[in-house]
């Protein structure tokens, strides 16, 4: 009897056992099949290692299996995303029809007003915590910065001589320690009762950046006035500005310039600010303050006692008017009220829910005209023309966007997304990047020395975010064409193509695309820390270039 | 600047020319501060050292990166195995015995660096479980060896084929027939029998016939 495949496969490898080669090789010259398949099998195994290590670098950087997975992995990531998007959808839906009264509205974490406390009482906690902590940070990072400077530019400047050395050395430490010291004037308080108090008489010729439990102005700042705090009170005179995020902030003194706040109680009691913006849970303006020229609010509800000098613009779910507006008043609302005292020397714009929901009191004036919009029942958005024509411009926008971005940075037009771990590692670093990059850009921004650091951050975020769609379009686009003859141009807009009907489908859409963004947000992440880390270890090679 | 301080620069310029193929790229660490250390002490003169390694780095690159692009099934992840390879063989330098070909000793890193990353991506237990239809009966009868589409220097139609097996057959025939490696070192490295190793080959070697002949058939009627 024959020996089978297997035992001549072996015996091809040279694996067979001493005492069985014997007994094949015996068979073996007496049988013509098996001689031909042990011949095939060893030919077989001889093309196989040719082919195997008949490696071309070039060939291989193609990657044709990994394209040809990729498309699988399309499917896969389509129904991800929308799988996850529609169980997300539903879920919301069922959480939200618990209606909570419309007093407590504020505190649903759903809905706006809830989002806009919660994040001011984060940033309040973070500045009670957080804020000591970072500027603790910053100071350490300063001394290490220092030392770090000394350790390395002293043995060089001794080098050249010792008092050029001890010269530079001087100048260098002189400059990193003068460095913080700008007109700039923090003040902290720690937990608890410790409050930061600018007494009556007192003045402050810079700008004064302010932290802790309470903060409160009873002297003048020349400057603005940076506060952070449970509360911050104004009684005394700012000659700047009010920027300001607190739980309560009262302004009762003299404001020369603008108030920015968010807060979850604005009130306005003192005389003379140029401009409000007021972001808010509930924004006050009392009968004995007056606003120079604009009061600008979003709020929950917003009640003008006082006097405002230009126009007052108001969203907020209700709107009570007694004060004296000396132009216009526009109000976005669930319910406006004009009472009696009021006078409004403009036109009077409200823009409600229902014809009752404007309420003119017979004795308040309004100058000029009042026009009520009511929120008609909008068309569906589809049925619009305008609609296609602003998804056709979104189009062209992220296509040219898209060449230019993978023409500066060729990796991103190849992201990694080719496996459900790699997809599902994207979403999740996206997903953090997309909320703590806001969080540690408020907390590094208020200590100002990272402001500008802050700021470039928040702007990179937001090219991230804006970038992000695309680069999850053109792995959709090269997963679908994954021949080499493609033009990266047709991959793209196919992509982009695919990726604008995801995010408009009805119902799930809104999701889809916060899953798409957060996936090509981490994608862009993990791209760029790869080459960082290519970058890293090739450092000695460039700076080999340099020496 | 003179001294022994300039080795390092030095050093570095001499990584960057040993790469004269183009498609190698030039050999870029270690950073200078983890140079020292790392020379290797049984030669005298550490230049001479990093000398042997940038032409160890030159020769065996391609074998290295084509062993971490057929493990891994991505330039990209091989590209980096291939780096982080190079790295610790120049760390290990000093444990190479030189009875042992030195091809075999970096490939023996890279199999082994390689089969840890695939273990992490949490396959590992079951990676290498046959199913009924795939276990030992070497009776059953697959398709003949295809030793003359092999023959046809169809080697990219082999390496596609290759990569589309699953991990289990593919890592023992890249182990079999790139590292060269007998079925005894395959089993120590996988930690399976040596009758495993055997029928997975077998098997691989089946199901790589069983796709080539299908890729060939297509061919065919297009």
């Amino acid at each position: 009897m024959c020996p089978n495949e297997f035992t001549w496969a072996m015996y091809a490898d040279g694996e067979l056992p001493e005492d069985e080669v014997r007994q094949v090789r015996e068979h073996w010259a007496g049988c013509p099949a098996c001689r031909a398949l042990a011949a095939a099998l060893d030919q077989e195994n001889r093309a196989l290692v040719l082919a195997l290590q008949e490696i071309d670098l070039v060939d291989s950087a193609r990657q044709p299996a990994v394209l040809s997975a990729a498309r699988r992995f399309v499917v896969e990531l389509a129904t991800l995303v929308f799988g996850v998007a529609l169980v997300g959808r539903i879920t919301l839906d069922i959480v939200s029809g618990i209606a909570l009264p419309p007093a407590l509205d504020w505190i649903n974490p759903l809905g706006l007003p809830g989002q806009l406390n919660l994040l001011l009482t984060s940033i309040v906690y973070l500045m009670d915590e957080g804020g000591l902590m970072v500027t603790s940070i910053v100071n350490n990072l300063v001394f290490v910065a220092i030392a770090v400077l000394i350790l390395f530019a002293a043995p060089k400047l001794l080098r050249r001589s010792v008092s050029a050395g001890v010269l530079c050395g001087t100048i260098l430490l002189l400059f990193v320690f003068s460095t913080p010291s700008y007109a700039i004037e923090m003040r902290s308080g720690g937990k608890g009762s410790q409050a930061v108090v600018v007494a009556a008489g007192e003045t402050i010729n810079d700008t004064l950046l302010a932290g802790g439990d309470s903060v409160i102005i009873e002297g003048t700042i020349a400057g603005d006035l940076i506060a952070t705090a449970r509360r911050v009170i104004i009684r005394g005179k700012v000659q700047g500005d009010v920027i300001s995020a607190a739980q309560t902030i009262e302004v009762e003194g003299i404001v020369e310039g603008n108030i920015y706040g968010a807060a979850e109680y604005i009130q306005m009691r003192g005389k003379s600010v140029r401009n409000l913006y007021g972001f808010a849970e509930t924004i006050t303006i009392d009968r004995q303050s007056e606003i120079r020229e604009n009061a600008i609010g979003f709020a929950n509800s917003i009640t003008i006692d006082g006097i405002i000098g230009r126009d007052a613009v108001a969203f907020a779910d209700t709107v009570d008017l007694h004060g004296n507006i000396a132009s216009d008043v526009a109000a976005h609302a669930g319910q406006v009220t004009v009472m009696a005292p009021a006078r409004i020397a403009g036109n009077l714009v409200a823009e409600v829910p229902e014809t009752e929901n404007l309420k003119v009191d017979s004795g308040a004036f309004v100058g000029g005209k009042t026009d009520l919009r009511t929120k008609s029942i909008r068309p569906s958005q589809y049925a619009t023309a305008w609609f296609y024509i602003k998804q056709i411009i979104w189009l062209a926008a992220a296509f040219i966007t898209g060449l230019i971005l993978f023409w500066l940075f060729p990796a991103l037009s190849r992201p990694n997304l080719d496996n459900r771990q790699a997809m599902l590692t994207a979403g999740g670093i996206g997903f953090v990047a997309a909320v703590a990059t806001p969080v540690a850009a408020i907390v590094i921004g208020i200590t100002l020395i990272g402001l500008p650091i802050a700021l470039v951050s928040i702007a990179l975020w937001v090219l991230g975010l804006y970038l992000a769609k695309i680069v999850v379009a053109v792995f959709v686009g090269r997963a679908l064409f994954p021949r080499e003859t493609t033009s990266p141009a047709a991959a793209l807009i196919t992509g982009l193509a695919l990726v604008l009907i995801a995010i408009n489908v009805p119902y799930v859409g809104g999701l889809i695309n916060i899953l798409l963004m957060l996936m090509g947000f981490g994608a862009i992440l993990v791209a760029f820390y790869r080459g960082w880390r290519r970058q890293g270890r090739h450092w000695s090679g460039v700076a080999g270039e340099h020496a | 600047m003179t001294g022994t301080e300039a080795s390092v620069p030095e050093l570095i310029l001499h990584y960057k020319n040993s790469g004269t193929d183009a498609s190698v790229p030039p050999l870029k660490f270690p950073p200078p501060s983890l140079v020292l250390p790392y020379m290797v002490p049984s030669v005298d003169n550490p230049k001479h050292a990093e000398q042997d390694f940038a032409d160890i780095y030159r020769t065996h690159y391609r074998r290295v990166f084509g062993l971490c692009r057929y493990l891994l099934n991505s330039a990209d992840a091989a590209e980096d195995a291939a780096h982080e390879v190079f790295l610790r063989a120049h760390r290990k330098f000093g444990d190479y015995d030189a009875s042992q070909p030195l091809s075999s000793w970096v490939l023996g890193i890279a199999s082994h660096y390689c089969i840890d990353i695939l273990r992490r991506r949490g396959v590992e237990t079951r990676l290498f479980v046959l199913t009924s239809v795939e276990d030992v009966d070497p009776s059953s009868h697959g398709l003949s060896p295809l030793s003359e589409v092999l023959a046809a220097e169809r080697g990219g139609a082999v390496r596609r084929a290759l990569a589309a097996l699953p991990d289990k057959f593919l890592i023992p025939l890249v182990l079999a027939y790139y590292n060269e490696l007998g079925y005894d070192e395959i089993a120590d490295m996988l930690g399976l029998k040596r009758t495993h190793v055997a029928t997975l080959l077998f098997r691989g070697k089946q199901q790589m016939r069983r796709i080539l002949s299908s890729q060939e058939n297509k061919h065919v009627s297009e």
